[in-house]
């Protein structure tokens, strides 16, 4: 099946086509003449060498012939480009991820300055992570400098890239929840409204944000009117440009975010395993990923990684996903540290997974939508979506069988003692479906039960089910 | 100067941008007048490679400069 991917249309020059086998690029006239400007010089072999960019070559424009209309100049050339094995957007991400993917974005600006070349647009949604290491995927952003021109993407860098770290640096200011909601980002004038008269000494507050707010409220009260007037900007040299970036580079690699800088919370001290309990949990998902050598595994709760690095050594991706930023943001530094390409680590609410979003809600795919996992690793978790998301154990596994996943789950019975915490603070015979008895049968109506282990400590059951 | 491009850069951000851009090179020149000179003054010492060099080493990180660069 092959489509023009929907997200992919503001650019006249670049198009993004979607076969069940690969992911093409459609370039007009004048993209081709910025693509071969590129393709000349050094820069593309460099880059793709080392991972910077997604791996990208020339095809036979015959490739997308049943396709019309899809630029409208016309289509001269077609690349192809790698696949990216699990897509993930900056709202999914931690603060080193947004970091390291803005750095990166500033690095290839700079470095296509060299080459005569600029981009053209300056958004994380450019960016893809494979495993815990950030990809520049849209190579229809490198285009020919126009010599006297400013730095087109700075306003955009500092919607998508440069205020959300600043939130979460300066202010602890999630920023997930304000990029999932705003496609564009966020605006000087509401970015400034964050930061007090004291901020104003903090980096990247008083000239990208204040200076750069005072002078859109000037410009909004002037209204549209004034825009002949403005285009009279100064003539930049792309030198100048470069050093903009640079010191753009400077101020992002400066950021820190002292939350989340503390490193386990102490989670394998403070829980309530025991250590035979432990091991025979390690062992059982390391003979069922042995067995399976699934292509994608989805570990959901996955706090340390410790499950996720476990099923990584017999499958070929591991998403890796948890609900508090903290601890996924540990997790990436801890994985980013080994070069690790194949465990992808998310901030994601389990109850509230990424939705779809954009131009008729198709821009941003909703998170089954981007790759349901062969086998998805549930431990530890069906109690805190229960017990204290209150979402029926039905629904939660309905959800699951929906997905076709072969589901390695852990139930802890009422006995446990966590199950007995979440539950104390709730009213007498809470949450009645939360029962074994009830969960083996609700997991049996959807699932064929191939496995069933009761770990050592007698508390906690794990099971190893196929979707029916 | 026509600018040619599906972003709208902003008005006022491209302005800001132009006037940023013209600090930011002369930052830079700065930077490289001083380590010229340290390099003409501590013969001794290697050559390091200028800041705008290597096409995908990260930046050097340079001594901090002025508040302009917050």
């Amino acid at each position: 099946m092959t489509a023009a991917e929907p997200g992919s249309f503001r650019d006249r020059d670049s198009r993004v086509v979607v076969t069940d086998d690969a992911i093409y690029r459609a370039l007009s006239p004048e993209g081709t003449e910025d693509w071969e400007a590129f393709s000349a010089s050094p820069l593309l072999g460099q880059l793709t060498g080392s991972g910077q960019i997604i791996g990208t070559r020339e095809v036979d424009p015959s490739v997308l012939a049943g396709l019309s209309d899809l630029l409208p100049t016309g289509v001269e050339k077609v690349l192809e480009h790698d696949r990216v094995p699990f897509v993930s957007y900056p709202y999914e991400w931690t603060f080193s991820m947004l970091q390291d993917a803005a750095k990166l974005q500033l690095e290839l600006g700079i470095a296509a300055i060299d080459a005569g070349l600029t981009l053209k647009d300056a958004t994380p949604y450019n960016v893809q992570y494979i495993g815990s290491k950030p990809t520049f995927i849209d190579i229809g952003s490198f285009e020919k400098i126009t010599d006297g021109e400013p730095w087109i993407a700075y306003r955009q860098f500092c919607m998508l890239y440069l205020y959300p770290l600043l939130f979460q640096a300066h202010k602890d200011i999630p920023f997930q929840p304000w990029m999932r909601g705003s496609i564009d980002g966020i605006q000087p004038i509401d970015a400034i409204k964050v930061f007090s008269l004291r901020d104003r000494l903090r980096r990247g507050v008083f000239l990208h944000t204040s200076l750069h707010a005072r002078l859109d409220r000037r410009a909004n009260k002037s209204g549209p009117g004034s825009a002949e007037a403005n285009k009279q900007t100064r003539q930049v040299k792309p030198k100048q440009i470069q050093a903009q970036l640079q010191s753009m580079h400077r101020l992002v690699s400066k950021l820190k975010w002292k939350a989340g800088e503390t490193s386990w919370s102490g989670y394998r001290q403070s829980n309530t395993y025991s250590d035979d309990d432990d091991r025979r949990k390690q062992s059982f998902v390391a003979e069922v990923a042995s067995a399976e050598k699934p292509a994608l595994t989805w570990d959901m709760g996955c706090n340390d990684g410790a499950y996720s690095r476990i099923a990584a050594e017999n499958s070929d991706r591991v998403v890796a996903f948890d609900f508090d930023h903290a601890t996924v943001e540990a997790l990436y530094r801890s994985l980013k540290q080994e070069g690790n390409t194949k465990i992808l680590p998310l901030v994601s609410n389990l109850a509230d997974p990424s939705p779809a979003l954009g131009w008729r809600g198709l821009e941003r795919k909703t998170l089954v939508g981007r790759g349901a996992p062969d086998l998805m690793l549930a431990l530890a978790l069906i109690h805190h979506v229960s017990i204290s998301a209150n979402i029926p154990v039905a629904d939660f596994l309905q959800w699951a069988r929906d997905m076709g996943t072969t589901l390695l789950i852990e139930f802890p019975k009422r006995t446990d003692p966590m199950v007995r915490a979440l539950l104390a603070n709730k009213h007498e015979g809470a949450n009645p479906d939360y029962e074994e008895g009830n969960f083996e049968r609700e997991l049996e109506k959807r699932f064929t039960v191939e496995r069933r282990e009761e770990l050592p400590s007698g508390d906690r059951i794990l099971f190893l089910a196929r979707p029916r | 100067m026509e600018i040619f491009a599906y972003l709208d850069p902003g008005s006022v951000s491209a302005a800001l941008a132009a006037v940023l851009a013209g600090i930011a090179g002369i930052g830079a020149a700065f930077r490289t007048f001083g380590s010229n000179l340290k390099n003409k003054l501590m013969f001794w010492k290697k050559d390091e490679p200028a800041p705008e060099a290597a096409a995908t080493a990260t930046p050097a990180d340079a001594p901090e400069d002025k508040p302009s660069e917050q």
